[in-house]
């Protein structure tokens, strides 16, 4: 396989990687630790995999996995013999609900990311990197009130976008931004 | 299994944002019906808070300088495999070839280790290896090691003790090299300190051939199977492990050496080793495993863990097949692994966990079952192995 399509796989999943190993080890740094390690691990093996996209992502989860569990085991007390989910051929209905949240959750990040077209800097800006309206509005030379406004704007547009069964999620993610 | 994966986070994508069909719903609504943790995972959308925590885990990735990251790690490892291959002409003219005196013994068949299944699903089960193995001296003397009060006097007036799970040597007058040997079967380990304060784990069915004194400027001793290292450290007197002209050369370290394929392969823990082929030397740091075939020794980046998890008595299987697996376990509980004439090699299953090598056979198996495609069948000391039928 080529660098190229190595790196296109990296760009692809590497946060819905570290989302999945997060949500075994709850630990960040160690997240990111473990999906490099599976990156190498992936690199070294590479022979071995079946060139293809699913097969390579299966490879991956299932590093993560054994991974996580591995430094989550160093930390807990060691068991007599095994735990049944420690032993596994990664076909447990948990894996399966982990691995479709990590994809899921971290769609609706990249949605958000991708916000249209005139909310879209403010947003970013506002809710992914965390600035106060206050300095959305210094940064981009505009009013707080036309950032307000802008946010407001996203708003209305999501809404006729989703689900309004999950819309409150949506909304309060929005609402948390003006707190910053 | 990943194709409903697939299928079903896209559908839970689409339905977040309004647009799946009706039919595309009724799918989804079914999917949620079949599990508990299927309807949490929908429910779970709705959580607000839980999601906020979410985005701002995803929002402190930085993918561009994780990737560098990963470059610098890999290309630090590539420009090291360029120096091994630079130096490897160099090194090659240090190397030189030995001859390896081997001794083979044929391991006695103990069938008393069939016991009863408490499973109840086989008809008999087989216990874990254990702590044996045979000593042999220069002189051919041969001191079965399970006896607890095991002594000898070679030839040359040393006395040989056994305590606990040590052999003592004392009075070792030697000017010259005396080799003893020792013989682990299969079903078997044994651990033997060594007169340099060595200490050498030696796993199932391995041969370890060592001089009782080391004299002369190398401590050298010889492998056939797999042995785990703590070599005392001596900077004057380097420590070669040999297997047939195969060389690992320590200064004082922690490795692993399996010999089990006919390949030489030494997995680094901690310091750093040297490994000689016939044609090359190549240098590895811990973490790594060096192969050593007859025209090539290859680096690899391993888990260590998973290389000594036998020394720390654990079956340790990560993403590893299970023609790769039943050797490990043929080899600890004297068994003969027959597969089915439809098992089909290589389909695949990786299989990951751990296992306590105290655990019966059938304990063994019977998870490997669970977990895998594969279901075993005992017969005597035989294990039939064929796809499980759905």
């Amino acid at each position: 396989m080529s660098e190229i399509s190595k790196e296109y796989i990296f760009r692809k999943y590497y946060k819905q990687f570290c989302h999945y190993a997060w949500q075994i080890t709850k630990d960040a740094i160690l997240a990111e630790d473990i999906v490099q390690d599976a990156f190498v691990s992936y690199f070294d093996q590479e022979e071995k995999i079946y060139d293809q996209e699913t097969a390579i992502k299966n490879f991956l989860y299932t590093a993560i996995r054994f991974t996580a569990l591995k430094k989550i085991r160093n930390e807990q007390t060691v068991e007599r013999y095994w735990l049944k989910n420690k032993f596994e051929e990664a076909s447990d209905t948990q894996i399966e609900v982990d691995i479709i949240r990590s994809e899921v959750i971290t769609h609706i990040f990249e949605t958000m990311k991708y916000m249209p077209n005139s909310c879209k800097e403010i947003f970013r800006l506002g809710y992914l990197e965390g600035f106060t309206n206050l300095e959305i509005a210094e940064m981009e030379n505009i009013s707080v009130n036309t950032v307000k406004t802008q946010k407001q704007r996203a708003l209305k547009i999501l809404k006729t976008k989703l689900n309004p069964e999950f819309f409150m999620l949506f909304l309060l993610l929005f609402q948390d931004v003006d707190y910053f | 299994m990943q194709h409903t994966n697939q299928r079903i986070s896209d559908l839970i994508k689409k339905f977040l944002f309004k647009k799946t069909t009706p039919e595309e719903d009724g799918e989804l609504m079914h999917w949620k019906k079949l599990d508990r943790r299927n309807n949490d995972l929908l429910e779970s959308f709705k959580d607000a808070e839980k999601i906020s925590e979410d985005m701002d885990f995803l929002k402190k990735l930085h993918t561009d300088t994780a990737w560098q990251q990963l470059q610098l790690r890999t290309k630090k490892r590539t420009s090291k495999k360029t120096l091994f291959a630079l130096t490897a002409a160099a090194a090659a003219i240090l190397c030189f070839a030995l001859t390896a005196i081997w001794f083979y013994t044929q391991s006695k068949k103990v069938d008393t280790q069939i016991i009863a299944d408490v499973t109840g699903r086989h008809v008999n089960d087989i216990r874990a290896g254990k702590e044996q193995a045979l000593l042999i001296l220069a002189d051919g003397q041969e001191i079965d090691l399970m006896d607890s009060n095991a002594t000898a006097i070679d030839q040359q007036g040393s006395s040989i003790r056994k305590e606990g799970n040590s052999i003592n040597y004392s009075d070792a007058q030697h000017t010259r090299l005396v080799y003893n040997t020792l013989v682990v079967p299969k079903a078997g380990t044994y651990k033997i300190a060594l007169s340099d304060g060595t200490k050498v784990w030696v796993n199932a069915n391995t041969t370890f051939k060592f001089p009782v004194n080391f004299v002369g400027n190398e401590r050298r001793v010889f492998i056939d199977g797999e042995a785990y290292f703590e070599v005392a450290k001596d900077a004057k007197k380097p420590f070669i492990v040999d297997f047939n002209g195969k060389m690992v050369e320590v200064l004082g370290t922690h490795f692993n050496v399996n010999t089990y394929s006919n390949q030489l392969k030494a997995t680094l823990l901690e310091g750093a080793v040297n490994l000689h082929s016939n044609q090359q030397s190549v240098r590895i740091y811990p973490g790594q495993m060096g192969v050593i075939s007859n025209h090539s020794i290859d680096v690899s980046k391993v888990d260590t863990a998973k290389i000594a998890a036998w020394k720390e008595n654990e079956f340790y299987f990560k993403s590893d097949q299970l023609e790769e697996i039943m050797p490990q376990i043929s080899r600890w509980y004297d068994i003969e692994v027959i597969y089915d004439k439809n098992y089909k090699l290589s389909t695949k299953s990786s299989l990951t966990g751990y296992v306590s090598r105290q655990a019966n056979l059938t304990e063994v198996l019977e998870m490997l079952s669970f977990v895998s495609r594969y279901s075993f069948r005992i017969e005597g000391r035989k294990v039939y192995v064929k796809e499980k039928i759905y």
